[in-house]
C-alpha cells in the first residue's frame, strides 16, 4: 500500500491502479478512463469525487465517512465500500448524476460488532433531464454481538427515462448458510469466518489491499 | 452400522411433533429408501440426523459406528462420516467451492496440499460434466438446480463419506443429469463398498438408477410399511393411499 501525502486536490487522468491512504478531506477528480482507485479511509473525513471518465472505486474504512460523486460525461462508477466498526459511526454516500447517460452501482458492505453501530447513508440523485442513467444501490449491513446497523437507502429521481433500484439488508448471517458449511464438517468457527470474508470481499482484491482488510477481519474474528 | 432407536423430535419452541418412535437400522453398505408424501417427516429426517438447531430429540437416539449423534453437532456429525446432499442447497455468495471444500478438508485433519486437492477437484468436475471455473466460482452461484446437484456430488466425492444421506435427489435435476449424478453416486459406492446411503425420495425414478436394498414408506413421522423395490414400484402405480388401502384391506380379510 502506498502511502501518499495528499493535496486537498488530487487528478488522476492516467489509466491505472492507485493505492492510497486518505486522512483528511480531499477532492478526487477522475480525467481518464480505465483507473481502479482502492481507498483506505484512516479518520473521519470527506471525499468529494468528480467523475468525467469511468470509474471503479473501492473504499476500506472503520470511520465515518461522507462521500460526494458528481458523474459527468456518460461515466459510469462503481464504487464499493467496506466497513467494519465497533463504534457507533455513519457513511454517507451520496450519488449526483450531472449529465445524461450517466451509470452508478454503489455497494456497501459493513460489520458492526461488540457495541458498534453502523449506519449507512446511500443517496442517489437524477435530475429532470438526466435521461438514461442509471442509478443502482446494494447496501447490507452484518450485525455481530451487540452491534445495531441502520440503512438509508434514498432514491432521488425526477427523470422518468431512466432507472434506479436498490436493496438493502441489516441483520445476523443466514443460519441456513452456516448450517451448510457445518454439514461439510466445518467447524460453526470457521463457517462463520468463511461467510465473514465472503462477504467483504466483494471483488478480487490486490494482495496488499486484502491484506489490510485481512488484518481489520482478523479483529472481528479473534474478537 | 447406523442405528435411529425410538426417536421422537419435535420442532423447536413448539409442541409439534416430526417424527415419534422412529427406528431405522441400515448396516454397512447398504442401500435404504425412504418413501412418503410431502409432510411426514422425511427431510427433517436427513436435517435431524444432520442437528439441524430448528428441531429437538425429545428421546431415542441416532448411533453411528458406536458413536450417538444426539449430542454432536453438526460439524462433528459431518467429520464422523455423515454427508447430506440436501435437497435445494445453498448459494454462497464470496465463499468460492474450493475454499469451502479445502476447509473442509483441513477440519479432518486430512491431506490439503494443494496440487492433490487441485487436481482431484479437477478430475471429479469433468466426471460430473461440471465446467472447471466451478472450483473457484462461488458456492452454487450462478448455477442451475441440476448443476447444483451435481456441485454437492462434488463434494461428496472430495470428502468421501461413508454414509450418505440423498434428500431428494432428482428434484430440480433433468434425465441426463439425474443419470449423471447417479453414475458418480454408484461409481463412488462401487469404490467404496462399506458405504451406506439413505434415499429419501418422492418417485421411484430415482431408485432404477441407484438401486435400494430396502424400500419403507413413511406416514405421519415413522415407518409404517418396509419391502423392497417393489413396493416403490407399487407406491408409484397406486399413489401412497392405494397402498395404505390395500393394506388395510389385507389386514381385514
Amino acid at each position: 500500500m502506498n502511502k501518499i501525502l495528499l493535496d486537498s486536490t488530487k487528478n488522476f487522468n492516467k489509466e491505472g491502479t492507485y493505492k492510497l491512504e486518505l486522512d483528511k478531506d480531499i477532492t478526487i477528480n477522475i480525467e481518464s478512463d480505465n483507473i481502479k482507485l482502492y481507498l483506505v479511509t484512516k479518520n473521519d473525513i470527506k471525499i468529494n469525487f468528480n467523475i468525467k471518465k469511468s470509474v471503479t472505486i473501492y473504499n476500506i474504512t472503520t470511520n465515518n465517512i461522507k462521500m460526494n460523486a458528481n458523474i459527468y460525461n456518460n461515466s459510469k462508477l462503481d464504487f464499493y465500500l467496506m466497513s467494519i466498526t465497533d463504534k457507533k459511526i455513519t457513511n454517507e454516500v451520496n450519488i449526483y448524476h450531472q449529465n445524461k447517460e450517466t451509470i452508478s452501482n454503489v455497494t456497501c458492505h459493513g460489520i458492526s460488532y461488540l457495541k458498534g453501530d453502523l449506519k449507512f447513508s446511500v443517496n442517489g440523485y437524477i435530475k429532470k433531464g438526466m435521461i438514461n442513467s442509471v442509478c443502482n444501490q446494494s447496501s447490507r449491513i452484518i450485525n455481530l454481538d451487540e452491534g445495531k446497523s441502520l440503512i438509508e437507502p434514498n432514491l432521488f429521481i425526477e427523470e422518468f427515462d431512466s432507472i434506479a433500484n436498490h436493496s438493502a439488508y441489516t441483520g445476523p448471517f443466514d443460519e441456513k448458510l452456516l448450517f451448510y458449511l457445518e454439514t461439510k464438517g466445518i467447524s460453526k468457527k470457521e463457517s462463520f469466518n468463511l461467510l465473514l470474508n465472503g462477504f467483504m470481499k466483494l471483488e478480487e482484491l490486490p494482495k496488499d489491499y486484502e491484506n489490510i482488510l485481512d488484518s481489520i477481519l482478523d479483529k472481528v474474528m479473534r474478537r | 452400522m447406523f442405528v435411529i432407536d425410538k426417536l421422537n423430535v419435535k420442532v423447536k419452541d413448539s409442541s409439534k411433533e416430526i417424527l415419534k418412535d422412529f427406528s431405522l437400522t441400515i448396516k454397512d453398505g447398504e442401500i435404504h429408501a425412504i418413501m412418503g408424501p410431502n409432510g411426514v417427516g422425511k427431510s427433517t429426517l436427513s436435517k435431524v440426523i444432520m442437528a439441524h438447531p430448528d428441531y429437538v430429540i425429545n428421546s431415542g437416539t441416532i448411533t453411528y459406528n458406536e458413536d450417538t449423534l444426539n449430542n454432536l453437532t453438526t460439524d462433528e456429525i459431518a467429520r464422523k462420516g455423515v454427508y447430506l446432499l440436501m435437497q435445494d442447497p445453498s448459494i454462497i455468495d464470496g465463499v468460492s467451492n474450493s475454499e469451502a471444500l479445502r476447509t473442509a478438508i483441513k477440519e479432518r485433519g486430512s491431506d490439503t496440499n494443494l496440487y492433490t486437492f487441485i487436481t482431484k477437484m479437477k478430475k471429479e468436475l469433468d466426471s460430473l460434466k461440471l465446467p472447471k471455473e466451478v472450483m473457484h466460482r462461488s458456492i452454487n452461484k450462478g448455477l442451475s438446480g441440476g448443476e447444483r446437484k451435481k456441485n454437492e456430488v462434488l463434494g461428496l466425492k472430495v470428502l468421501t463419506p461413508s454414509f450418505i444421506i440423498l434428500d431428494e435427489l432428482d428434484s430440480g435435476l433433468d434425465v441426463d443429469s439425474l443419470k449423471v449424478v447417479a453414475k458418480n453416486i454408484n461409481e463412488y459406492l462401487k469404490e467404496n463398498k462399506n458405504t451406506s446411503v439413505l434415499i429419501i425420495t418422492h418417485y421411484s425414478r430415482v431408485l432404477d438408477l441407484i438401486k435400494p436394498d430396502y424400500v419403507h414408506q413413511m406416514e405421519k413421522g415413522k415407518i409404517i410399511k418396509t419391502g423392497d423395490i417393489s413396493l416403490a414400484k407399487e407406491i408409484e402405480k397406486i399413489g401412497y393411499n392405494g397402498v395404505n388401502e390395500i393394506e388395510m384391506n389385507k389386514d381385514y380379510e
